[in-house]
């Protein structure tokens, strides 16, 4: 009797919910099956499959950046079309196996054009301030002899990727200005990663990227740096390879970046080069 | 595959429907699938996919509650063993054959082994990043379409990754062996150099470098002969070169002056172990392809009430 009574408490409550969903429908009978919808038709319409849709807005965005020994995150305030045409601010901290600090400055990414102006201060765990020298290597590099190294670089950054052909001709220029360390002394900036006596070090690098993928998403071509620091002699540095970027949805990709060094006055291996391998890009944005 | 998101940054992929074992709360739980009212719901690729073209591996994988705390405490462990200086009584010197193969291996020039130590970073950092950015978003979420199994393949990842870490963190501080190296501080290394600071020149037991390397290519073969995520040849080649990879990695440190052999070699064996046995303990046989003999139990609506229906 006792089961009788449980099984028949459970059949009633179980029942319930399909007896309110019947007062739904206008006859109260089953729904007809019409097949299932197309992807598209469980979408809010409000939502963009792309940054570069909508309406200009005001809007917080984050951009993150993860690999191997990194984790970078990046805020940006501003108006327009988040990660694609906007104007407004953007901050960062940096931390690292190497050191820490952090990046404030303005952005104005316009049409084919990408304008960054900031200032980014850093504290090295690892590096110390450098005795003048017309090359360094390693063993210079790891010295712990002077103080850690503790600066900060004013920099304007203006880059564009123009559609030519199966892909994109990427172009940038950069000028820094490193401020804060002793008078008779070198460093290693380690965004840029090249030994500096300060102030002023300038880069370009010019490169093309084919777009692959259904809708071209995808990107990979190779790259050309070179750096220069004025006030140290014969001080070019070069540097060539790939970089690729594989798009998995609006807000993940997959980045790499292989790009080695060809030239320099000094002996660094891959801590001079912009060798961040591989690493996943996560978007995300107001509406 | 399209591989767009929502402007809420949610995947058009097809998500894990509540009648999806890998994104219930039974499957999080470790415990078997039962059967709920969800079950009504028609899966969820049958609305994305109305052909069920969504590919199902041999196996899913299950992260539960208990292993967000096992990697949390693993990881904790980690960051602790990194801000830990080694014990103050220091282990010097090579074991067995580790002098013999220094001699034979090291590279001559101190240049070529800073050379040899950058290669072995690279070996190390692609090794890392491959379970998680290849396999588990570029193969399993944008190949094969499937965002609930590529965010367990990553968390199990971790989860070994965290482990394996942590135990090579605490041998690390707690055997406070003498790098290779440590002998030329003072001579050909300056006192004065990041590498004869305590803190980086006792570290030598054992191999971070060869544990994390070998436990990559022990998930890479776990998730890929386990699962099928790429299919013969694919899954074979990516077992082979993640070992590959694994082996160059621990002789570039045995080479580059920064482990001995012993070292390097336990590195491998705990490594290799973690790998392998993380993700298989995971492992849980795939709901969508029920063997036979099974029997598998639905509800499903029958009138204005509900009835038990099942499959034999």
């Amino acid at each position: 009797m006792k089961r009788l009574v449980t099984l028949g408490l459970v059949t009633s409550a179980l029942a319930v919910p399909r007896a309110s969903s019947a007062l739904e429908t206008s006859h109260g009978g089953s729904i007809p099956e019409l097949g299932p919808p197309h992807a598209d038709a469980l979408v809010d319409p409000a939502m963009h499959r792309s940054w570069s849709e909508g309406a200009p807005r005001t809007f917080a965005a984050l951009t993150l950046d993860a690999g191997y020994l990194y984790l970078r995150p990046r805020g940006h305030v501003g108006y327009g079309m988040p990660f694609n045409t906007w104007l407004g601010l953007e901050a960062n901290p940096l931390v690292s196996a190497g050191g820490y600090g952090g990046y404030g400055g303005a952005r104005f990414a316009l049409p084919y054009v990408d304008l960054r102006v900031g200032a980014r201060y850093f504290a090295a765990f690892r590096h110390a301030f450098l005795e003048p020298k017309e090359s360094y290597n390693r063993l210079d590099l790891d010295s712990t002899a002077n103080d850690p190294a503790r600066y900060y670089t004013v920099e304007a950054e203006v880059s564009s990727a123009l559609p030519v052909g199966p892909g994109d001709i990427l172009a940038m220029a950069s000028i820094s200005a490193v401020r804060g360390v002793p008078g008779g002394s070198y460093v290693f900036e380690e965004t840029l990663r090249v030994i500096v006596d300060p102030p002023w070090v300038w880069r370009v690098r010019g490169g093309y990227v084919f777009r692959l993928g259904s809708r071209n998403q995808h990107s990979i071509g190779p790259v050309l740096d070179v750096l220069a620091v004025p006030e140290r002699d014969d001080s070019r540095t070069i540097r060539f390879g790939p970089v690729l970027r594989i798009q998995l949805s609006r807000s993940f990709d997959v980045r790499g970046s292989f790009v080695t060094t060809l030239s320099s006055p000094d002996r660094l291996g891959l801590v001079g080069g912009d060798f961040t391998e591989l690493g996943v890009r996560y978007r995300v944005a107001t509406e | 595959m399209l591989t767009e998101t929502s402007a809420r940054g949610q995947t058009l992929l097809p998500e894990p429907s509540p009648a999806t074992p890998a994104g219930s709360s039974e499957a999080s739980t470790g415990a078997p699938p039962a059967p709920s009212v969800a079950a009504l719901q028609p899966p969820a690729r049958a609305l994305d996919h109305a052909d069920d073209t969504r590919w199902h591996p041999k196996r899913e994988l299950h992260f539960g509650t208990a292993d967000f705390v096992v990697t949390g405490i693993a990881t904790g462990v980690v960051f602790g063993a990194a801000v830990t200086s080694p014990h103050s009584r220091h282990w010097r010197g090579g074991i067995g054959f580790d002098e013999d193969v220094r001699d034979a291996l090291r590279a001559g020039s101190l240049r070529g082994r800073y050379w040899l130590r950058d290669l072995s970073d690279v070996g190390v950092s692609l090794a890392s990043t491959w379970p998680f950015l290849v396999d588990a978003l570029v193969t399993a979420w944008w190949h094969r379409g499937r965002a609930d199994l590529a965010r367990e393949m990553a968390l199990v990842s971790a989860e070994a990754f965290a482990l394996a870490a942590a135990i090579q963190g605490v041998a690390n501080v707690a055997a406070s062996r003498e790098r290779p190296f440590g002998r030329l501080c003072g001579t050909e290394i300056p006192n004065e150099s990041v590498d004869c600071d305590p803190g980086v020149r006792y570290r030598s037991f054992f191999s971070g470098h060869a544990t994390l390397a070998f436990t990559s290519a022990g998930l890479l073969c776990a998730n890929h002969l386990g699962l099928g995520l790429l299919g013969s040849p694919g899954d074979i080649l990516t077992c082979t070169g993640g070992f590959t990879v694994a082996a160059m990695t621990g002789l570039f440190r045995v080479m580059s002056d920064m482990h001995y052999a012993s070292d390097a070699g336990i590195g491998a064996l705990v490594g290799t172990t973690v790998g392998l046995a993380v993700p298989l303990l995971h492992f849980r046989r795939s709901s969508t392809e029920p063997s036979a003999g099974t029997i598998e139990w639905r509800l499903a609506p029958v009138g204005r009430g509900i009835g038990i229906a099942g499959t034999f």
